[in-house]
């Protein structure tokens, strides 16, 4: 009975949930009877089963999968977000330039959760069916298209996460603390029953699982120290949002590869488009240095530009020769993008960077999403991997309510860890290894990545090996290294002994 | 190498103690004094009392540990449990309205508690739960690890959870007819008189109630993997924790268990990966099987 005596109070709590300040105080989880507890209750300590740390995307995902999971639905949530929580309405006028692309499997779980229908009111929805992708140096280009069903979505990602804010006011268990920062966590060990996590305003919170979801700068991660591995690209992506001309509308998602980086743009409603454009550090700071008119310029000539061979064409033309028989081939005038009006946001960048950690578990801790791996965001799938954490981890967590285990117990979240490590480090050796294949600007790696993306096209391995990073399907094998043999025998048949000399050595790099 | 071995040995004293103790008249007397000092003492355990023991406990729930396999089985063997128990229509289908208690109101005595991994879940899960084992270690490890958590020792604390240093006869004098279920996992394998340690069991639940036992298979593949395999080969578990020539035969059990008024509902297999350590349930019983039984309504008046 004051189970649900306090999840009513915790229901008026959240129907005003700007209001952080409202206190339950109890003493124990699931005891309920503070009234008649002896020891002295300090004012300032609340219990939540879960503290969930970063409100953005994934962090509120993973509240709303817990609040929606009948074996997880009583565990009571608090989610804490550094940013004031924005409303979903009023919407801008024009798309946000920071958006995500979404495979199936990410917008299932929105689904599922109670966001999608939200997301898909604002009519802001972008699917995508093709995929477009070629080379800066050569003729060499591939085309994937599914007719059947979408690839996946682009969305707005300040829109996805105010909708999925929105959504998390359906559940009672869910609390919002925001604007909120943790200033200081004090992890469970076997003589503290219980973590606490002190926020910048003194208060404080207990709580058996915290989940870190504060992205690739986590400060749980800072705060305890956590080990992890990463490299950085020596690149930096800018981001802005486009206007294509009156009348176009597409549903393809493009990408170039230049010798500096690669260029994409992905599809938004109402004829917007979105521009990623990887690039070396100098050369993004001048970009975004630039004024719109000079922006375009550059932008169109990336597009567009012919070959950048550094004076040595002799390769290329031989390579272009031979690859000219190939019939499948993406050809000259189907590699092209729909005409720009305008640039109709402001230019942002984000340094790129790879990163892991080591261990995304332990007793009463887990990271999900970027905070526990950082990807190139070539492939767009940084976030998919990141909600395919959380459809993992409540899985875990609801398994464990069934069967009688403390939301935070080792043993159930290192299963979270067995589950989800393997996958995201697939992911992150494929996106790796195909910026390896493409962000060289080395010539001879220019040419026999033309070669490649052009012989490719019909290579059904590769060609899956996009597909499916595009689509977050995870049942990628042998990447890199076998790929690049099959490159090799497949090149073999042309007799083209220096490429195969110049590939060896490539593969003896990689592994 | 030697010193790992002999540390392992250390450790399978626990289980061994369930054999030596049993049905000896003398321990028996020696427990049950024992018990009742023990258990005035629960609450008010020494500090370095609690400090020696939160050592060993550690141990014995040490995930990584020589447990690790029956840590590993444990919620396997729950989600047997629960959804055994929503068939047949003990606990509702919906698992406690939400509120993850899904055993809520059901009395339960797990006999050969060991450290608690069993009898944890079942309080978490809202039972009324006794946690029994005649090896003092065993009691004093599961009550030092209970206080660790918040919500167990809450649950000790309204005695809602608690642990009984007692063999089962000695319990089962004052607690006939007690209890809506009783369980007993990976203890059968170590008793010497199954049939005496069956009838025993069988007489703390009530009529209707239900019945959990998980064990070995008195097979060559059950001798091959729990005890060449698991024990010499991959070294999962202490050298000397099973004795092939104790393990039990599922018919034998069934018909121990019928011969009490307890009759056989279901009955599977349990498969460990060897290289994930991960359980699942399957058909062939060959090596580890779970069952459940149901003791019949009329058994206290109907005797055959």
């Amino acid at each position: 009975m004051n189970r649900f005596l306090n999840k009513s109070t915790l229901l008026l709590v959240n129907n005003n949930f700007r209001v952080t300040g409202s206190r339950r105080c109890y003493s124990g989880v699931g005891s309920g009877d503070s009234l008649n507890n002896t020891q002295p209750i300090k004012q300032e300590q609340q219990h939540y089963d879960v503290v969930i740390v970063g409100g953005g995307l994934v962090g509120s995902s993973m509240a709303c999968a817990l609040g929606s999971t009948e074996s997880t639905k009583h565990l009571r949530v608090a989610l804490i977000e550094s940013a004031p929580v924005q409303p979903l309405y009023p919407l801008t006028a024009e798309p946000d330039l920071r958006t995500l692309s979404f495979n199936h499997t990410s917008v299932g779980l929105f689904d599922a959760i109670g966001a999608w229908s939200l997301i898909k009111d604002t009519k802001r929805t972008a699917a995508f069916n093709q995929l477009k992708v070629w080379d800066a140096s050569g003729g060499g280009g591939i085309h994937f298209q599914d007719n059947t069903e979408s690839m996946g979505y682009i969305l707005e990602n300040r829109l996805v996460t105010s909708a999925l804010l929105e959504a998390s006011k359906q559940y009672e268990s869910i609390t919002i603390k925001s604007p909120a920062s943790v200033k200081s966590v004090q992890l469970q060990s076997t003589t503290q029953q219980q973590t606490t996590v002190t926020l910048a305003n003194n208060e404080q919170l207990t709580t058996d699982l915290i989940i870190a979801a504060d992205g690739g700068n986590s400060i749980i991660k800072k705060q305890l120290n956590l080990e992890s591995l990463g490299k950085s690209y020596n690149q930096k992506a800018v981001v802005c949002t486009i206007k294509l001309a009156p009348g176009y509308q597409t549903t393809t998602l493009y990408q170039r590869f230049l010798p500096t980086g690669p260029i994409a743009m992905l599809p938004l409603a109402d004829g917007y488009a979105s521009i990623i454009w990887s690039t070396n550090v100098a050369h993004a700071n001048y970009l975004l240095e630039l004024d719109d008119d000079s922006f375009m310029v550059q932008m169109k000539h990336a597009w567009l530009s012919g070959a950048k061979t550094n004076g040595n064409n002799s390769i290329v033309d031989l390579l272009h020769n031979v690859l000219s028989t190939n019939p499948e081939r993406l050809s000259g005038n189907e590699i092209s993008i729909p005409p720009i009006e305008r640039v109709s946001s402001k230019r942002a960048s984000f340094p790129l960077r790879l990163e892991h950690t080591k261990s995304y578990t332990q007793r009463g801790l887990c990271l999900i999403g970027d905070a526990a791996h950082v990807v190139h965001p070539m492939a767009g799938q940084g976030v998919n991997l990141g909600l395919a954490d959380v459809i993992a981890l409540t899985q875990i967590l609801s398994e464990g309510q069934a069967t009688g285990y403390n939301v935070g117990n080792e043993m159930m979240l290192e299963r979270y860890q067995e589950n989800r490590k393997l996958e995201n480090i697939k992911m992150m050796a494929s996106i790796d290894t195909l910026f390896h294949l493409f962000g060289s600007s080395s010539l001879p790696i220019t040419a026999i990545r033309n070669l490649g993306l052009t012989l490719l096209d019909n290579l059904s391995p590769l060609k899956s090996l996009i597909m499916s990073i595009s689509k977050g399907t995870s049942n990628l094998q042998g990447i890199g290294k076998e790929k690049f043999k099959e490159i090799l025998q497949y090149e073999k048949k042309y007799v083209i002994t220096k490429p195969i000399q110049i590939m060896s050595d490539m593969e003896g790099n990689i592994k | 190498m030697i010193k790992n071995i002999s540390n392992l040995i250390t450790k399978s004293r626990y289980i061994s103690n369930y054999r030596s103790y049993n049905y000896s008249t003398n321990n028996v007397n020696n427990v049950n004094s024992n018990s009742n000092t023990t258990k005035n003492t629960f609450s008010s355990m020494k500090e370095e009392e609690i400090k020696f023991f939160n050592g060993m406990a550690k141990d014995w729930w040490d995930i990584n540990g020589p447990m690790r396999p029956l840590h590993k089985m444990n919620p396997v063997r729950v989600q047997y449990m629960v959804d055994r128990l929503k068939q047949s229509g003990v606990i509702k289908t919906s698992g406690g309205g939400g509120s993850g208690k899904s055993l809520a109101g059901l009395k339960i005595i797990d006999v050969g508690c060991g450290a608690g991994l069993l009898t944890e879940s079942f309080s978490r899960l809202g039972a009324d739960v006794v946690g029994l084992d005649a090896a003092g270690n065993n009691i004093s490890m599961a009550i030092a690890h209970a206080k660790q958590d918040k919500t167990l020792s809450d649950n000790i604390d309204r005695n809602t959870l608690q642990y009984i240093e007692s063999t089962v006869e000695q319990h089962a004098i004052d607690h006939h007819s007690s209890y809506d279920i009783v369980t007993t996992m990976e203890v059968v394998e170590h008793v010497e008189n199954v049939p005496e340690f069956i009838k025993q069991c069988t007489s703390l639940i009530k009529p209707g109630g239900c019945f959990f036992l998980s064990t070995m298979n008195k097979t060559t593949l059950a001798y091959l993997t729990t005890i060449v395999g698991a024990e010499y080969i991959c070294k999962f578990v202490p050298v000397g924790t099973h004795h092939w020539d104790q393990y039990v035969k599922p018919e034998d059990l069934q018909s121990y268990l019928s011969g009490n008024q307890v009759n056989l509902k279901d009955i599977s297999g349990l498969f460990m990966n060897p290289l994930t350590m991960n359980w699942s349930l399957i058909n062939n019983t060959n090596v580890n099987y779970i069952l459940f039984a149901m003791k019949s309504t009329t058994s206290t008046t109907n005797n055959s």
